[in-house]
């Protein structure tokens, strides 16, 4: 009995749903470019491409949980590329220029959960009003340009060199998982955050302070944003001001992908990655097919209104009706 | 509304009202070139835009919803409206065919938000990124990034029109605008409703208004002036760029917020926003003057929007205590 | 020398709790005995909430004291009375449905190295006491997959696990079916076994007599009477629906019912027509309205009286034949009500029936915008004149037509949700608790309001719990109990009240052996 319930559960569950998304995809793009898709030096390159996001979204996948969203992060990676790339151009080492980046970061996710948590801000506006800001100081330091001229070539340090013969970016992409997923289950940081955006009175009532939870979650995700601003800089060896516009619809848009309520509560990082990936291989693959990148933007519109709808309407009702019939 | 103006409501106008004397004789000192009456007229122009889309957005708000997507709106329309007349079609009803595409993208919005409950930030973020691709999309269809040749010789007619010789089309539209929305706000069943769904959502339901419909409406009505406002415009600048028009959904919510609209709904006016978005106009034309680059300017913005939330949240905490 | 009597674990000592002008409770007193089931009743206004609020440490007591184990309890806050072992559990449940069993369970108690948390090897306390309370349930099955009565079981055993001496039960019965009613019955039972003291919150009388060992009556913010349950039942000798009688008439007290004024019902003609209505709430209510008529329904906190009302305004959904002015009608939402001339006056006038930030006479129109309409435009003159017909017709106070209606009193907004529904020209009005929290020369008011409207033929359908509001100004009363409408009475000035409050005890009185 007990069996049965939960492969019930598991096919009307989100991740099954982007499983079965992502093989869909995987397969219209190899049918349609079998020579330059299916390769494994493809399958690599999507896995290099999607680090930064798979990062930052990673941890935007905590803060979903409770129930709040960032939507500074895309201005947050091109404002410590900046910042890196200015450092490492006036001669600091890569660390520290690196440190001060995410420095940065840090400020940034305190300013947001603050105005989240101390002032009541509702999320989308106080991150709206960062957003801005850090784009706009971006390009103030950047003088309006990109930061690239007279740069000390150590700057693709990051993202050329290997360690044990995997490329570092994808060693960022594994210790991201690593990390987050277990963050996500098996640390109070993880825990309380499905608590926090699943029943916020339970939460307060069993003892949680809430408010340092969610600003704590704020920071960290200040945090991977700085850091993939760090690898931005590092993959193009210059600081672009205007680079990653969007990037933070991207990231939502692979959190929702992969499961995680906009509401808050449950969510899975896991998820998150496949839909990090597939948000990544619609690029990849799409650029292949020489489709223009604004029908990707208008995929992105679509497959938001798609997704919710989809798992917040539709799933819902699958999965209650089996677990109906089958309770006595 | 007609309802007595509350303290807090004077408060607030005062302190704009104050703020923007402030920045206007700041400004002055800082720049000899502001005081001019042709600058004032520049300013009235850069701002016209934001205004006539403004008016339709704070009552949006004040039913507790807003709308993302009125930069891609915009800039679809003003792509739409210069290929097709490229090829052939009258102006006038090019203008027409533009508008039926701008309510369609609020009713999608309506839609989503209204009947659909989706959330609205990413209902209307959604519809930016489709109605953005499709502007981009339709200028390469033209042949380049943007459709600036081959346009028919009476494309500007339009937008570059002075009324009685004077008064630039755009500028005055705005006017018949702000004076259309002071109406609706007060006067008519829409602008009533959109006061009571914002103000008290249950109450208006037990009431027996019908909520889609109202937020239907009020997104078709924000879209439709998004799309005017980009035809009108792109035919005074002459030429259509797929990137026209960005970042202006955070320009209509710094007026409209700036102006003491409440974020979850249920007040507002329209005199706010218009001080609200002469603060913007202002700061933008000042900063412009100084020649500081565009850059300060996205700063700045945001500051200025942390800083109107901020203070909304302050008056509000203090009048519930 | 004061006598110490162990016995005792909470003495409350002339509790009195003040708010916003509200004296909530007046000097409550009485006596709590250790390791007993402790039943609190009263109606809507007893002070039942607020007490429990106090005991809970969710709110501040403004005079009084109160003693727990001898000393003096003052919590500061929740977190702290819990920690000193008093716990509530309270309807909306406390426990996260994403969690599992067991992570609910150490929820802000785990075991943890520097925030990674550890394998509890605690869980079998929690499992030994699933079992003595119930069947045990899996710790790994999502709290999602589990029935209302297992959740209530998990948030019980997290409170005992705590080591709570006093628990606390607000309605905990009030979603349950019949079954799962045993079954937390049978829980609570357990929980007097292991020594624990329950304070237990029920409008359903017959649990006290169930379950109860003793039974303390609010009414009106003050204390009317504790008795051993036993007690009552050997006064009544075992005769149970005297026994419930009595409770009832203590927690509605002895009141003056001003003479009943007929209304002029034309017998012959209804307007509603209501056969078999059934739904989640409701078992099986039929009722007749008829032209002229002031309808009533009666009946204790639960009996259903407000879900009759949703289904009659498009609200819930029902099965059953409804039919208004002899056509069945099919409307399934509040606009089709409207539309087929059905105006409600909903329970919560804040939440459901004002809008706060508007002015008096911006609300007054709201549903029938049209009556204030000239050329398609909201016409000031018109909203103005509205807006003083209604302030005249209904004595509404206020500053003037332009006050926001946040601003009014409590008897002063119900006259502008009345007025908003007057407005409506409906041809059936529907009142949930019209004159609840309304001070009395407003009451009399609203009564002559609801007269006059029936009195052009048309039928009012009053849902009240104050009996003398129904034996004042209805017609005929429909008795609602637990879902059921199990009487239809014809007033008359003859009318005894004490039959009314024994039909209701009779209404679902389980049998005992005395």
């Amino acid at each position: 009995m007990i069996r049965k319930e939960n492969i019930y559960k598991f096919f009307s569950s989100p991740i099954f749903a982007i499983l079965v998304i992502f093989l869909l995809i995987n397969i219209f793009f190899i049918v349609k470019a079998p020579d330059s898709f299916f390769q494994l030096k493809n399958y690599v390159n999507i896995l290099r491409q999607s680090a930064t996001i798979i990062l930052v979204a990673s941890a935007a996948t905590i803060l979903m949980m409770t129930g709040n969203i960032d939507l500074s992060t895309g201005s947050v990676v091109a404002f410590s590329a900046v910042i890196y790339a200015l450092c490492v151009k006036s001669g600091l080492s890569l660390i520290v220029g690196g440190a001060i980046a995410i420095i940065c970061g840090i400020i940034v996710g305190i300013i947001n959960g603050v105005l989240v948590t101390k002032f009541n801000f509702p999320p989308f506006i106080a991150t709206l009003g960062t957003m801005y800001v850090c784009r706009g100081i971006a390009l103030i330091l950047a003088k309006g340009t990109t930061v690239r001229d007279d740069m000390p070539l150590q700057i693709f340090y990051l993202a050329e060199k290997s360690f044990l013969s995997i490329p570092i970016y994808i060693w960022i992409v594994i210790i991201t998982l690593v990390v987050f997923i277990f963050i996500e289950k098996k640390t109070l940081l993880g825990k309380y955050s499905l608590a926090i955006g699943g029943n916020k009175n339970a939460a307060i009532f069993s003892g949680i302070n809430t408010g340092i939870i969610i600003l704590a979650i704020y920071i960290v995700v200040g945090i991977a944003a700085s850091f993939a601003g760090i690898m931005t800089a590092s993959r193009l060896g210059a600081g672009d001001p205007r680079g990653a516009y969007g990037f933070e619809f991207d990231v939502i848009l692979a959190i929702l992908l992969g499961g995680t309520k906009l509401s808050g509560g449950k969510g899975s990082v896991f998820g998150t990655f496949i839909g990090a990936v597939i948000v990544t291989i619609l690029g990849n693959g799409l650029s292949m097919l020489n489709i223009l990148i604004f029908w990707q933007n208008i995929l992105k519109g679509v497959m938001f209104i798609f997704i919710i709808v989809l798992y917040e309407k539709v799933l819902k009702n699958i999965g209650n009706k089996s677990l109906i019939s089958l309770k006595s | 509304m007609n309802t007595k103006i509350g303290l807090r409501q004077i408060d607030q106008k005062i302190v704009l009202g104050g703020i923007v004397v402030v920045i206007i004789i700041v400004m002055s000192f800082l720049s000899p070139k502001f005081l001019e009456v042709n600058n004032f007229v520049n300013i009235l122009l850069q701002i016209s835009p934001l205004v006539i889309i403004a008016s339709a957005a704070n009552l949006l708000m004040i039913s507790g919803n807003f709308d993302l997507s009125v930069g891609g709106v915009y800039a679809f329309c003003a792509i739409l409206h210069a290929f097709i007349t490229k090829r052939g079609v009258p102006i006038a009803a090019a203008i027409i065919i533009a508008c039926i595409f701008a309510i369609i993208w609020g009713i999608l919005n309506g839609v989503m938000v209204g009947v659909l409950n989706v959330n609205p930030v990413i209902a209307t973020i959604s519809t930016m990124y489709s109605a953005s691709g499709f502007a981009y999309l339709i200028a390469r269809w033209d042949g380049g990034a943007n459709i600036a040749a081959g346009l028919p010789s009476n494309f500007s007619a339009f937008g570059r029109t002075n009324v009685f010789g004077v008064i630039p089309i755009i500028i005055l539209i705005m006017i018949i605008f702000v004076v259309i929305f002071i109406i609706v706000e007060r006067k008519t069943v829409l602008g009533r409703y959109s006061f009571a769904i914002g103000g008290n959502r249950q109450a208006a339901k037990l009431s027996g208004i019908n909520i889609p419909g109202v937020i239907v409406a009020l997104y078709a009505i924000v879209g439709l002036l998004a799309g005017l406002t980009g035809v009108i415009q792109v035919s005074r600048v002459g030429s259509a760029f797929p990137n026209f028009g960005e970042g202006l959904e955070f320009d209509v919510l710094i007026a409209i917020v700036l102006g003491g609209t409440s974020i979850i709904g249920g007040e507002g006016t329209i005199f706010g926003m218009l001080i609200g978005a002469s603060i913007v106009g202002l700061v933008a034309n000042g900063l412009n003057l100084m020649n500081v680059p565009y850059f300060y300017q996205t700063v700045t913005k945001g500051l200025i929007l942390v800083i109107a939330v901020l203070i909304n949240q302050l008056i509000r905490n203090r009048k519930r205590a | 020398m004061g006598e110490i009597n162990s016995d005792v674990i909470i003495s409350i000592d002339e509790l009195h709790k003040q708010y916003e002008g509200v004296h909530a409770l007046k000097g409550v007193t009485f006596n709590i005995k250790s390791n007993s089931i402790h039943c609190i009743i009263g109606e809507n206004g007893s002070g039942k909430s607020t007490l429990i609020k106090i005991l809970s440490g969710a709110l501040d007591r403004t005079r009084g004291d109160i003693k727990f184990e001898g000393k003096l309890f003052n919590p500061r806050n929740i977190r702290d009375a819990r920690n000193q072992g008093v716990v509530a559990l309270y309807q909306e449940l406390n426990i996260v449905d994403d969690l599992t069993v067991e992570e609910n369970f150490t929820l802000g108690r785990e075991k943890n190295t520097l925030g990674i948390i550890r394998k509890n090897s605690d869980l079998n306390k929690f499992e030994d006491i699933m079992k003595s309370l119930s069947e045990s349930i899996s710790l790994k099955t999502d709290v999602r997959d589990l029935s209302t009565a297992q959740k209530q079981i998990i948030e019980i055993t997290k409170a005992i696990s705590e080591d709570c001496k006093i628990l606390i039960m607000d309605e905990p019965t009030a979603s349950l079916s019949e079954e799962e009613t045993s079954y937390i019955f049978q829980v609570v039972k357990k929980l007097k076994e292991k020594g624990i003291t329950i304070i237990y919150i029920s409008h359903k009388l017959r649990e006290v007599f169930e379950i109860g060992d003793y039974v303390t009556v609010l009414r009106d913010g003050q204390m009317i009477q504790t008795k051993n349950v036993n007690e009552i039942k050997k006064e009544c000798k075992g005769v149970i629906v005297d026994a419930y009688n009595e409770l009832v008439r203590m927690m509605l007290g002895k009141f003056v019912v001003e003479t009943y004024i007929p209304s002029e019902t034309d017998f012959t003609q209804k307007i509603i027509e209501a056969k078999n209505i059934k739904n989640k709430r409701l078992k099986d209510v039929s009722f007749d309205l008829f032209k002229g008529e002031i309808l009533g329904f009666y009946g204790l906190i639960g009996s259903g009286k407000t879900e009759v009302a949703r289904v009659l305004y498009g609200i819930d959904s029902y099965d059953g034949e409804v039919s208004v002015k002899g056509r069945k009608v099919t409307y399934k939402n509040i606009r089709g009500a409207l539309k087929t001339g059905i105006a409600m006056i909903p329970e919560e006038r804040r939440a459901d029936g004002i809008f706060g930030e508007l002015a008096l006479k911006s609300n007054i129109p709201m549903m029938k915008i049209n009556s204030i309409l000239k050329n398609g435009f909201l016409n000031r003159l018109k909203e103005n004149i509205l807006a003083d017909k209604y302030i005249k017709k209904l004595g509404i106070a206020a500053r003037n037509r332009d006050q926001k209606v946040a601003f009014l009193s409590g008897g002063n907004q119900q006259k502008v949700v009345i007025s908003k529904c007057l407005n409506c020209e409906s041809d059936i009005l529907l009142m949930d608790e019209p004159t609840r929290g309304v001070d009395v020369g407003a009451k009399r008011e609203i009564h002559e309001i609801v007269r006059d409207f029936v009195k052009q033929g048309k039928g009012a359908i009053v849902f009240s719990s104050e009996l003398p509001e129904i034996l004042h100004l209805c017609d005929r009363m429909v008795i609602m109990h637990e879902g059921k409408a199990i009487s239809i009475i014809k007033n008359s000035r003859q009318l005894d009240a004490d039959k009314i409050t024994k039909i209701i005890a009779s209404g679902g009185v389980v049998n005992y052996d005395s």
